[in-house]
């Protein structure tokens, strides 16, 4: 009897030994989400098309200074500059410069992107502004690779798992301009609804990118007709004092905080220090410390020449345009006021040879707070960019109108078609004013690239030649893929 | 009060008289062993009384006449069997005879308990009275140096814990860490435990002795036994370690003249040393950072146990505090431990157990990568403290080091709590059921603080605080059966075992602080929305286990073992892992040819194999998902994160081991030797992706990693040297690492480090530094690479080249990194290809940070109620790559400071012949890293204990005797270090990264311990 009990504990217990535990390893995440779960609604759509300019933030942070400012003649180096900062300038940038060519958050943008374009139009009745949006942002994304590298590889659907094709040559750049950028941007303007939005695509920075990308293309009738429609909305006015034209950069706690307020935004890459960890890279790039960049010599002599800071020079250059901008004590003072604003006024020849770009800072803060938005569509932007196309199409009385619309917002005597001499006469002035007006914008390069003077200008100052336009394609990636091809000219 | 203080007065009195007292008249003796050689030390005490005294160096003995007669003397040693001998005259003879039970010593190995000499796989195991000899803080300081195979490397800093690898690295990022089992208990880390109540460590280094714990085990197993009351009288202990600690090593730092030097050639000029004569505050400040920074650590460590009990009941009760305030300002270390182990026997069929360890742990650290990195690149003559005495703030993005160190706050709070209980059940006299529960619980609480002071002006006071909350549950329950039928000796296992681990995390993060004054999140401005967050993780795992074993007469053993687990952490493909294992041995000390043989007690030549598991990975790691965080504009975005992977796997260890155990000559000497091999498969590791995917990297089951080596494992026991009895340990061990498999057989770089199949983990990979070019016509190579040599007329102008003595005419190549060419005073870069071009292709390896050899040494020393034990460990074969120096030398900011090597020994003008490339910070072309000119060799050889104790004798102590035992001590650890690194310490943990091992980024220095301490049992 005894016996037998002991047999049937032993057989229950063992009994209890073997009981299934598949349900305990089916372990769903609390904090996490499938992608069954998401993309259900319009809400989960918007989270989606957040998270691609969460990619921006980190993508442009300094690169958007990097690839369109620093390569152009608006600089000159410090006495003490960093390796990545000599590189530029001196026009030797090396594939290991990851800094300036790693594509880990350009490309994890595009892919977030990608699973919006292709999720969004699952979800019924879902919200054409937010599909629309994320066709804008891949095609401005494909536009800055393609102006970046040349030739890179395209992704247009999602990667969700290892078993897809992860390893892709190049497309060349026609192919992306042609098959991803043009296409792309055309979708976005049939699908937005959203006219304007200060930090998001809108129509309007659609039709801005439209006429960038047409600019490039040079197919100047196309960007005439892109930007009419931005002026056509009448949301847009240039503001037209110095104050306020200052505060649409500037964010300095020894200024009094972060203003960046204007009537001339069209799109803008927000930062903000209480949301998550990522900074803009504005004071970085142009402030901190001693900075790898100053305003070179080349542009301040050019700026003083079109407008002298002592009266006599003033009043030699411009006998009938009495000065309309004072210093702090009141006192009248000559010259352009953007000159004034978007330097260091006090800065030491000792420590640098020119002084710092001081448009968004003018003291030391900690680059790890720095919430500089990125502005990279202003009105006068495209009201400077009409009057570049307006000039190619031989409407010169209107380029030059446009110029002068900016001139008197900005205080500054105008000019008359009939001191122009040619297209290309008026075409290098409209430049020289992008310069002036569009400094530490992140536009230069890509205007001189576009125009097809990157080689004339910054030949005799770097050695610049065309293979050289292009940047290499970081050597990490070319090691990963080995697919991919370096660029020639490294 | 009063009282107390006589008798120890008293006590040290005695001391000094005592032998010349008792010698006078007598009961005299002589102890022997079993060989016939005198017992030195043995106390001898006269029953019922207090009196007793310890023999001599030649074993002989003499008690007080008077008080002799007709009673009985007690005759006690360590190791050998007590005997009470009735006194009948005088000039007594006692031989005392080993303790039999010490040999037949029971050590625990998966679930069950084996002899120690018939384990047939590689299980070293270490007790508390070589624990005690380091005054260890944690675990790992305690078995330091005394186990082969067995690698404990110092992370630095109070409260940062050791690491612990064995038997080499052999993952590539799945985790590190062994599995540690506390009585029973299974746990992720041992950080908390209190070393004194350690009774043993054990630790399973082969396959076939870990694969029973199949899926945790692949790193090894370290299975801990706490102390349990014994039967009899209660016991109280009471043990107090006093530590002073002081700096050991430092790294040079440059002094403000150096500084000044520096500055006026780095950009490109003259050195004008005319200045530096200046009587200007300027150049009259040069901080000492070293004393600024550093003082007297004082380390206190108490404990009070209380044990014993009945027959049916016992129970151990252990209190431990721990308060230790490093050599660096502001960093401490506070650890409180409770302990309470029951043991019960309900009747002679049931008995059980429970355990519960209360423990609270208070770190206050610092914020290392500002206090050290600023310390070693800090201007001289920049200021710490203002006229006015307050510190003085950040400097050009330069933070003052002692003002972090001092008014940042780094506070780590540790709360955790252990239970375990089991119920054991005789079914049959040889099979037993025993069902357990261990709950393992743990509060984490982080505070960081870093006030208006160390922020950049005008940057308000910033803070953060997280709370950890985790708890795991393991429920096991197996049977296990034993018989004996005549000479055949019959076992089995069989079992299961779930666990469940539950994690919660919540972050409150502030983007400023109203004021300094309260660091507490009511005195927030504003909060940073992004990053102030809670997560929830969980992960749980099933196994199935049993074992069966044989042996005949204990000559021929066998044992084989199989364990099944499943993971909720793999992809749905890929759940389950089955971890099999087999050993042999033989026992040749049994077979009739040996048996005679009185030289040889125990002979044992063993094989085995065995497969264990791997899955430290993140929880979710197999899944396509997406998380919210990924803010902008005021909303919260989700975005996909990690690519899917079905196919997500365990990572397994195949090993194998060889082993010979030899017990000679009485038993004195102990020999062990194994040769061993692991193969790692399926190694977890973040595969690093094409970028141009939209993701860097993605978890997969990739490669494969080849660990081998020899333990050695050598003792001596009882060897005289006169009077002293001197017992000895040595070990060995030699490690050899190898990728044999990789996804891409090209390799991968990671950080510094390049992985590639045919070479070891942890190779540093960078540019090879062959000098500095003396001339710029120096750079000039022949068509084949061959470096040209510039001939000179006596005013110094340049005539020709000659190559191998005879003049050169063809074609003269230069060295260009890309489009500058080197000139004098820069690097001459190895140019692999043959290019002469500098590139990223001419990296090679420079050097790799595992060691090939390591071990220690021990030595006991006992001479009467004397005690010195010396320690020393060693570490060779290995290779550090000084992070920090590289950093500090690149010259890339101008408010860095190079080491004064740097600036005293740099190429200047054509002709210099210096081991540095020009101070000219502009020449970007020198900054190329990793820069085998900081690359050092990470040998040493270390004292890392040396301790003296004294046993009071029994006859000195108060007659009352309401003190039972008492001994005093004095050590030092880490007396002395010999190597040739020049950084702050050449033992150097790698904090759990398993690929990236000896890369030198600075943190907390070494320091040398001198030890106090008191032991006083009741």
């Amino acid at each position: 009897m005894l016996q037998k009990i002991k047999y049937s504990i032993i057989i229950s217990l063992g009994a209890f030994l073997s009981f299934s535990c598949d349900d305990l390893l089916n372990q769903q995440p609390y904090s996490q989400l499938s992608e069954e779960q998401f993309w259900k609604s319009n809400a989960d759509a918007e989270s989606g098309v957040v998270a691609i300019y969460d990619g921006f933030q980190k993508t442009y942070a300094s690169k958007y200074f990097t690839w369109g400012e620093f390569r152009g003649d608006n600089y000159q180096r410090s006495f003490q500059p960093p390796a990545d900062a000599l590189e530029m300038l001196n026009n030797a940038i090396t594939a290991s410069n990851g800094g300036a060519l790693r594509w880990n958050a350009y490309y994890n943008a595009i892919g977030r992107a990608n699973i919006a374009i292709e999720n969004i139009q699952k979800i019924p009745s879902f919200n054409k502004q937010l599909l629309g949006e994320a066709y804008a942002a891949r095609a401005y994304l494909y536009f800055h690779g393609l102006r970046v590298w040349g030739n890179i590889p395209v992704f247009t659907t999602p990667i969700k798992g290892l078993d897809q094709e992860l390893l892709k040559p190049q497309s060349s750049a026609e192919t992306v301009m042609n098959d991803v950028v043009i296409p792309d941007m055309l979708k976005a303007e049939s699908l937005m609804t959203t006219l304007s939005n200060s930090y998001r695509f809108s129509l309007n920075s659609v039709y801005n990118l439209q006429a960038e990308v047409y600019m490039f293309k040079k197919e100047y009738a196309k960007a005439k007709v892109a930007l009419d429609k931005i002026v056509a909305t009448k949301l847009y006015t240039l503001v037209n004092t110095r104050e306020a034209w200052q505060k649409q950069f500037l964010n300095d706690p020894g200024q009094g905080g972060k203003f960046q307020t204007s009537t001339e935004y069209i799109f803008n890459i927000k930062y903000s220090q209480t949301e998550d960890a990522d900074r803009g890279g504005v004071f970085a790039v142009f402030f901190a410390g001693l900075p790898g960049y100053v305003i070179s010599k080349k542009l301040d002599e050019k700026w003083l020449d079109k407008f002298p800071t002592d009266s006599t020079a003033w009043a030699a250059k411009y006998p009938t345009f009495t000065s309309k901008i004072k210093d702090a004590a009141g006192k009248t003072i000559y010259g352009d006021f953007r000159w004034y604003d978007s330097r260091e006024l006090n800065y030491s020849t000792t420590a640098l040879p020119n002084p710092r770009v001081a448009k968004y800072t003018k003291t030391n803060i900690n680059p790890t707070f720095d919430d500089t938005d990125i502005l990279v569509y202003r009105y006068s932007n495209a009201l400077l960019l009409l009057a570049e196309a307006e000039n190619q199409l031989g409407n010169t009385a209107t380029a030059v109108n446009l110029v002068n619309q900016i001139r008197t917002a900005r205080l500054l005597p105008t000019v008359k078609a009939t001191e122009f001499k040619s297209k290309e006469d008026l075409e290098d002035f409209i430049l020289d004013e992008r310069q002036m007006e569009l400094l530490a914008e992140g536009t230069r390069w890509w205007d001189l690239v576009r125009t097809g003077k990157a080689v004339k200008t910054m030949g005799p100052i770097n050695g610049q030649t065309e293979e050289k336009i292009l940047f290499p394609i970081f050597d990490r990636h070319l090691i990963d893929n080995p697919l991919l091809k370096q660029n020639p000219g490294y | 009060m009063k009282k107390k203080f006589y008798s120890l007065i008293i006590t040290a009195l005695v001391l000094i008289v005592a032998n010349v007292v008792y010698a006078q008249n007598a009961l005299k003796g002589t102890i022997k062993d079993e060989a016939g050689d005198p017992v030195i030390g043995a106390s001898i005490t006269l029953k019922g009384t207090t009196t007793g005294v310890l023999s001599d160096e030649n074993g002989k003995f003499s008690l007080p006449s008077g008080s002799v007669k007709g009673s009985e003397i007690v005759v006690s040693y360590i190791g050998y069997e007590s005997q009470t001998i009735k006194v009948s005259g005088n000039n007594l003879v006692i031989s005392l005879v080993q303790d039999q039970k010490n040999l037949e010593e029971l050590v625990v190995t998966g679930y069950s308990t084996t002899n120690r000499k018939d384990i047939l796989g590689s299980v070293i195991s270490i007790k508390s009275a070589a624990i005690e000899q380091t005054t260890p803080v944690n675990a790992f300081d305690a078995i330091q140096g005394r186990m082969s195979g067995v690698q404990i490397s110092s992370n630095g800093g109070p409260g940062a814990g050791s690491e612990i690898r064995i038997r080499g690295t052999s993952t590539f990022s799945g985790g590190v860490t062994p599995l540690y089992i506390v009585d029973g208990q299974q746990l992720e880390d041992i950080d908390n435990l209190n070393p004194n109540d350690i009774a043993s460590v054990e630790v399973l280094k082969d396959g076939a002795s870990a694969a029973i714990y199949g899926s945790k085990s692949a790193n090894g197993v370290v299975i801990i036994t706490t102390k349990t009351g014994k039967p009899g009288a209660l016991k109280l202990d009471v043990d107090y370690n006093r530590v002073f600690s002081e700096l050991s090593s430092f790294v040079p730092l440059a002094n403000t003249k150096e500084r000044f030097y520096y500055e006026n050639v780095r950009s490109g000029l003259a050195p004008e040393l005319s200045n530096v004569d200046s009587l200007s505050y300027l150049y009259q400040i040069s901080n000492d950072l070293k004393s600024l920074l550093t003082k007297t650590g004082v380390r206190d460590q108490i404990n009070v146990s209380l044990s014993g009990g009945g027959k049916t009941n016992r129970f151990y009760w252990n209190n431990g505090f721990l308060n230790e305030d490093g050599i660096i300002l502001n960093s401490s270390y506070n650890r409180i431990n409770s302990k309470l182990k029951l043991d019960m026997e309900v009747n002679k069929r049931i008995n059980g157990s429970s355990t519960i360890n209360l423990s609270y742990e208070f770190t206050k650290g610092l914020n290392e990568n500002t206090v050290f990195q600023q310390m070693v690149e800090r201007i001289a003559y920049y200021p710490i403290f203002e006229p006015n005495g307050s510190y003085t703030p950040e400097i050009a993005g330069r933070q003052n080091p002692v003002a972090e160190a001092l008014l940042t706050t780094r506070d780590r709070r540790y709360f955790r709590t252990q239970m375990f209980n089991f119920l054991e059940f005789e079914i049959l006299p040889s099979l037993t059921f025993k069902t357990t529960l261990g709950v393992n619980f743990r509060l984490d609480k982080n505070n960081d603080f870093d006030p208006t002071l160390v922020q950049t002006l005008p940057r308000p006071a910033t803070g953060s605080e997280s709370i950890g909350l985790s708890y795991d549950i393991l429920q096991e329950n197996y049977f296990r059966f034993k018989k004996k039928l005549k000479k055949n000796n019959f076992g089995a296992l069989l079992g299961m075992s779930t666990q469940r681990w539950n994690e919660e995390t919540s972050d409150l993060v502030a983007t400023s602080f109203v004021s300094d004054n309260i660091q507490t999140f009511n005195n927030v401005a504003e909060l940073n929305i992004g990053q102030t967050r809670t997560d929830k993780f969980r992960h749980a795992l099933v196994g199935y286990f049993g074992d069966v074993s044989y042996d005949f007469d204990g000559k021929y053993l066998a044992k084989a073992t199989l364990r099944m687990d499943g993971s909720s952490r793999f992809g749905s493909n890929n759940r389950y892992g089955l971890f099999p294992s087999g050993s042999v041995g033989w026992r040749i000390s049994k077979e009739d040819f040996m048996k005679n043989s009185g030289f040889v007690n125990n002979l044992l030549l063993k094989a085995s194999f065995g497969s264990t598991g791997n899955e430290r990975i993140g929880n979710y790691e197999s899944k396509q998902l997406y998380r919210p965080g990924f803010f902008y504009n005021g909303l919260n975005g989700v975005g996909s994160f990690q690519l899917g992977n079905d196919d997500l796997g365990w990572e397994s260890t195949f090993s194998t081991n060889y082993g010979l155990d030899a017990t000679l000559y009485k038993s004195r000497i102990n020999f062990a030797i194994d040769f061993w091999k692991k193969v790692t498969k399926d190694l977890l590791y973040n595969v690093p992706l094409p970028e141009e995917t939209g993701f860097s990297q993605s978890r997969q089951n990739i490669g494969s990693v080849e660990n081998r080596g020899i333990d050695i494992s050598l003792g001596l026991d009882n060897t005289k040297l006169g009077p002293v009895t001197w017992n000895t340990n040595f070990n060995f061990t030699t490690l050899k690492n190898e990728v044999l498999e990789l996804a891409d057989d090209d390799g991968f770089t990671t950080g510094n480090y390049f992985i590639q199949k045919g070479q070891p983990i942890g190779n540093f990979f960078g540019y090879k530094n062959l000098g500095i070019f003396s001339y710029n016509q120096s750079n000039a190579f022949d068509d084949g690479g061959v470096q040209l040599t510039p001939v000179f007329n006596e005013t110094g102008v340049f005539q020709k080249y000659t190559l191998n003595g005879a003049d050169y005419t063809g074609k003269v190549n230069t060295m260009k990194i890309g489009s500058t060419v080197l000139q004098a005073g820069d690097v001459y870069w190895e140019d692999l290809d043959k290019n002469f071009k500098i590139d990223g292709f001419d990296r090679q390896i420079l050097g790799n940070g595992l060691p090939k050899i390591f071990g220690g040494w021990s030595n006991d020393f006992i001479y009467k109620a004397h005690n010195l034990s010396i320690l020393l460990d060693y570490n060779f074969g290995n290779q550090i790559f000084r992070n920090y120096d590289q950093q500090r030398n690149d010259l890339n900011s101008a408010n860095e400071t190079p080491s004064p090597e740097r600036i005293n020994n740099s190429w200047l003008k054509a002709g210099d012949n210096k081991p540095f490339a020009s101070l000219d910070r502009n020449r970007t072309q020198n900054r190329l890293g990793p820069n085998s000119q900081y690359i050092s060799k990470g040998d040493y050889i270390r004292a890392r204990s040396i301790r003296y104790v004294y046993r009071v004798p029994n006859i000195i102590l108060p007659k009352k005797k309401y003190i039972k035992n008492a001994s005093v001590s004095a050590s030092v650890n880490n007396l002395f270090t010999f190597t040739n690194y020049p950084g702050f310490n050449p033992e150097l943990g790698s904090r759990g990264q398993a690929i990236t091992p000896g890369q030198d980024n600075l943190r907390y220095p070494n320091k040398r311990d001198f030890i106090l301490g008191l032991k006083l049992g009741f």
